[in-house]
């Protein structure tokens, strides 16, 4: 098996982390650069046309999509399938993680996303909305166990972190979210910086 | 080839499913020994009332303390059966799976998995089957009640629970 992503991405990171929860050692990390690296670039787009990370390779076949990969691997190690209401948080955290990519990768383009242009006011209302959901639903005790759902935030909030693009240690909860799984497994060895 | 073994059925979580998921799985002693801590405190209660100058107000809690905690013991179904019903599962539709890999037990608000390697004892009650799994380091205990399970995957528990107590 083997996983091809980056070690900054934050949905390659959920999948890292979803690995070693399940001690699960025999499968190849392969690391990729797909802005710098021409090579690591058309490896990516001869497994995966999207040009996404992650990508799984197993048995011949590529399962490209962070949630797709995260089924097919909790199928594959007859894990519990997520709730609706824990689909529901994912796909907040996606919502959020994919409009701070959008905002990074424009302003890394040099676009300027602080002005006040429809596309730059819906990503950001996104994320203050979904970051009060996501603290709302830590205080409800939504993410008590470390399970994908919480793998997942917390790849998210550290990543907001390296990056330093939002600040989320004052919304009640989420600080306290990131500081109790801090030594997960896996952690420490996945950290991007 | 072998077709794979998989049973399926569907149940509500509601009062009756509750009742009967206690009744069935519940260890807790209702003898009248069970009883004996409240009463040695309500009766320790009544004698510092009768017997000591403390404050009555101390006397009365002691003696409160015990009714409580025999209260405790005997309203224990309706309350565990009340905060179950106060749930949000509560009313929820149940798809549960039976295969050869464990129990998926599927709903709106919760899904679980119990595999049957996890699976340290099975027992069989009146009503159901009590399965007793570890995750991590914790021991659980799940109830499969007869009145949802086809006569064949009970036969199949039956064959898992006969492999368990041969195997020990």
């Amino acid at each position: 098996m083997k996983l091809l992503g980056s070690t900054t991405s934050p949905f390659v990171r959920r999948l890292r982390l979803y690995f070693a929860k399940l001690n699960v050692t025999d499968f190849e990390f392969i690391h990729l650069d797909i802005f710098a690296n021409s090579e690591d670039r058309q490896l990516l787009t001869d497994n995966n046309p999207a040009q996404k990370v992650p990508a799984l390779i197993d048995e011949g076949q590529c399962i490209y999509d962070s949630r797709v990969i995260f089924r097919y691997l909790s199928q594959k190690y007859q894990q519990t399938p997520l709730s609706w209401p824990q689909e529901n948080l994912l796909t907040l955290i996606d919502a959020a993680n994919d409009s701070l990519i959008s905002l990074f990768i424009l302003n890394r383009s040099g676009v300027e996303t602080n002005e006040d242009k429809l596309f730059y006011n819906l990503q950001r209302e996104r994320i203050e909305k979904t970051f009060l959901v996501l603290a709302e639903a830590v205080n409800k005790g939504e993410f008590e166990q470390w399970d994908y759902p919480a793998m997942c935030l917390y790849c998210l909030l550290d990543w907001v972190d390296f990056r330093q693009l939002y600040d989320f240690y004052s919304l009640d909860g989420l600080a306290d979210f990131y500081q109790k799984y801090a030594n997960e497994t896996g952690i420490k060895e996945s950290d991007p910086r | 080839m072998n077709t794979p073994i998989s049973f399926t059925c569907k149940f509500t979580l509601d009062k009756a499913h509750f009742n009967e998921c206690y009744s069935q799985s519940n260890t807790v002693d209702k003898s009248a020994n069970a009883y004996f801590k409240g009463a040695v405190l309500a009766a320790f209660g009544l004698l510092i009332l009768l017997f000591t100058p403390i404050n009555s107000y101390a006397a009365w809690f002691v003696v409160a303390l015990g009714i409580l905690e025999a209260l405790a013991i005997y309203y224990s179904q309706p309350w565990w059966v009340l905060r179950q019903m106060l749930s949000r599962s509560s009313g929820s539709e149940v798809t549960l799976t039976i295969d050869e890999q464990g129990v998926l037990s599927e709903s709106f608000y919760h899904n679980s998995r119990i595999l049957w390697t996890d699976v340290s004892k099975i027992t069989e009650t009146e009503q159901g089957f009590v399965l007793s799994f570890t995750v991590g380091k914790n021991t659980s205990k799940s109830y499969l009640s007869k009145a949802y399970l086809s006569s064949s995957s009970q036969e199949y528990i039956m064959q898992k629970l006969n492999s368990l107590t041969s195997n020990t």
